[in-house]
């Protein structure tokens, strides 16, 4: 507990200064910068999600955009018949967020429950491959679709409705994805805390162990797999929502990249790593983007450097930092 | 039925390639008893071992648990019918504290699939886990990462977490390995305790805990039983000492 109580008043200093960014942000900065802070939100939550299971359950997956592209696609493609090309299998379409957004994350653990499947038969190397194979599947799958703008991607004419807030304007765009961040990760740090994570933790660490205590892995890993693909479908809605048009680069092997270097950067295993990981991973793209177009030649060695002597990544920096006083 | 059979394996055959792991086996474990299986390095112990418990299905033969045939079944499930164990090679969560490490084996059947309460805030399965912690010895070390216990302490704690599954057979694989001398004895004194509660099969090469805890051996060469008896009788006969015990021994 004495571990959790520094974090949990972090997190609440941190959400509290957030919160508030809008009020003092004209003061300082550009309109921009909101724009900037809910892509930082968004690729958070994605980057949460994938450190579930890379960083508590040891599944590396390299195919983690595929959750990202397939939940801004529904969005899309519902948004798509909405307002334009009548009837999808017979239904009108919606633009209520509380009907589009449980259903495009839906999707995404249907495909998370079979591809997780699949690859969980397999480990190491073979999982990471599987699940890149099934990530180029639905890549090319959306290349080839046509009707919904190919290798162009779909535009979305407006966001999604939700109900008491008007999530046209950014700010409450940005609410939004805060909001749906921090529930995130809250949730996600009880499920780390409850008996299923001390299962899945203890997965990572001896699966002989495990299985010799009466435990069998797949439901275990399958869950958490799926629930991670659930919550990076959850980013890609939201991202949907925020570019107001999506492309099939939201699938692309690079994307599924850079996740898994948000994560480790931040730091494997910590969940509230991956959060600082997404920031400054997209706050340097941004700085190094401007200096260069080939900014990642200087993203590269940093995140090699990272990977090789920072081993729980920023926030395992930091921690040993704090211990070693 | 306290001399009826916990485990039987009947005419148990495992091949790798030309090489015979075990060769025409039959064992029987009582209920109460603590039956040794000694051997040569080679013999066989681990393939037999790894086949009772279920990481290896055998080439023929049967297995039967309490009136189950579970030579098919896999592992967990074994595991859930009572069948625990202990690891050559302990095998520990590292990174989990003791208590930890109880919370996992005591939550296994008590509904671990629970995505939001936290087994550190449960005070029946703490409770549980402190009282089979403080039965091998381990009080006082509940908030130790496992990494940092000593080789005697992981052994006492695989022990413990085979134990809080209330198992109706235990198999020790080889528990005093890499033990001194003073941790082999107390390992030594902890089994002779709860000798008569389990079955137990207890594959070993520390000859002075086998003699003195066993109540029937079984010596495996080349993947055969070569003898089974009392532990007073294996020392005697002459087969087990020319094929096991070996010239050092014949002080025994």
């Amino acid at each position: 507990m004495s571990r959790l109580r520094p974090s949990v008043l972090l997190l609440t200093a941190l959400l509290l200064l957030l919160a508030s960014f809008p009020m003092w942000q004209s003061f300082v900065t550009s309109p921009a910068t909101i724009g900037l802070l809910t892509r930082i939100f968004i690729y958070a939550i994605a980057a949460v999600s994938l450190d579930l299971i890379m960083g508590y359950g040891a599944m590396v997956s390299f195919g983690h955009a595929m959750f990202f592209g397939l939940g801004g696609y529904v969005v899309a493609i519902i948004n798509y018949h909405t307002f334009e090309g009548g009837t999808l299998l017979g239904w009108s379409g919606s633009n209520a967020a509380v009907v589009v957004w449980p259903t495009a994350v839906l999707c995404c653990g249907m495909l998370g429950l079979i591809s997780g499947y699949l690859a969980l038969r397999t480990s190491g190397v073979q999982f990471i491959m599987i699940t890149l194979a099934f990530a180029q599947l639905v890549f090319f799958l959306l290349v080839s679709l046509q009707s919904y703008g190919g290798d162009d991607g779909l535009m979305m004419s407006r966001r999604n409705v939700l109900p008491l807030v008007d999530v046209a304007r950014p700010e409450t765009l940005y609410y939004v994805s805060l909001a749906m961040l921090a529930l995130w990760t809250v949730l996600c740090t009880l499920i780390v805390k409850s008996r299923f994570g001390l299962v899945l933790q203890a997965l990572r660490q001896s699966q002989r162990r495990v299985v010799n205590v009466g435990v069998a892995p797949m439901p275990y890993r399958l869950t958490a797999f799926v629930i991670s693909a659930m919550g990076t479908g959850l980013a890609g809605v939201l991202w949907a929502n925020h570019a107001k048009f999506v492309t099939p680069d939201m699938v692309a092997w690079t994307k599924s990249g850079e996740f898994i270097a948000i994560v480790v950067m931040g730091g494997l295993g910590t969940l509230i790593g991956p959060i600082l990981g997404a920031a400054i991973f997209i706050c340097l793209e941004q700085v190094l983007s401007i200096w260069t177009e080939h900014w990642m030649i200087i993203m590269g060695p940093v995140l090699v450097l990272i990977a090789l002597f920072g081993q729980r990544g920023i926030v395992g920096a930091l921690m040993r930092a704090r211990y070693a006083e | 039925m306290p001399n009826s059979n916990i485990l039987s394996i009947r005419n148990l055959q495992k091949a790798f390639g030309a090489v015979v792991a075990t060769d025409h086996v039959d064992i029987d474990v009582r209920r109460t008893e603590i039956h040794a299986i000694i051997g040569p390095n080679g013999a066989g112990k681990s393939t037999l071992i790894a086949q009772i418990c279920g990481e290896l299905t055998p080439d023929a033969g049967n297995i039967e648990f309490g009136d189950a045939d579970i030579t098919k079944l896999p592992p967990h499930l074994r595991a859930r019918m009572g069948l625990a164990r202990t690891f050559q090679v302990t095998q520990l969560c590292a990174e989990f504290t003791v208590i930890e490490n109880l919370l996992l084996a005591v939550q296994a059947q008590r509904g671990a699939f629970n995505l939001l309460s936290n087994p550190r805030h449960d005070s029946v399965l703490l409770d549980l886990a402190r009282y089979w912690i403080d039965l091998v010895g381990l009080g006082g070390r509940q908030k130790i990462a496992v990494e940092n216990l000593a080789h005697g302490e992981r052994r006492q704690l695989e022990i413990a977490m085979a134990l809080c599954r209330e198992p109706k057979l235990l198999l020790l694989d080889e528990p005093m390995a890499g033990m001194g001398a003073d941790e082999s004895i107390r390992m030594t004194k902890l089994l002779q305790r709860l000798k008569g509660q389990y079955g137990i099969l207890l594959v070993e090469h520390d000859m002075d805990a086998v003699f003195s805890l066993a109540d029937r051996v079984s010596v495996l060469v080349y993947g055969r039983v070569v003898f089974t008896g009392s532990a007073i009788e294996a020392r005697q006969d002459p087969q087990v000492r020319e094929a096991y015990l070996g010239q050092d021994h014949v002080a025994y």
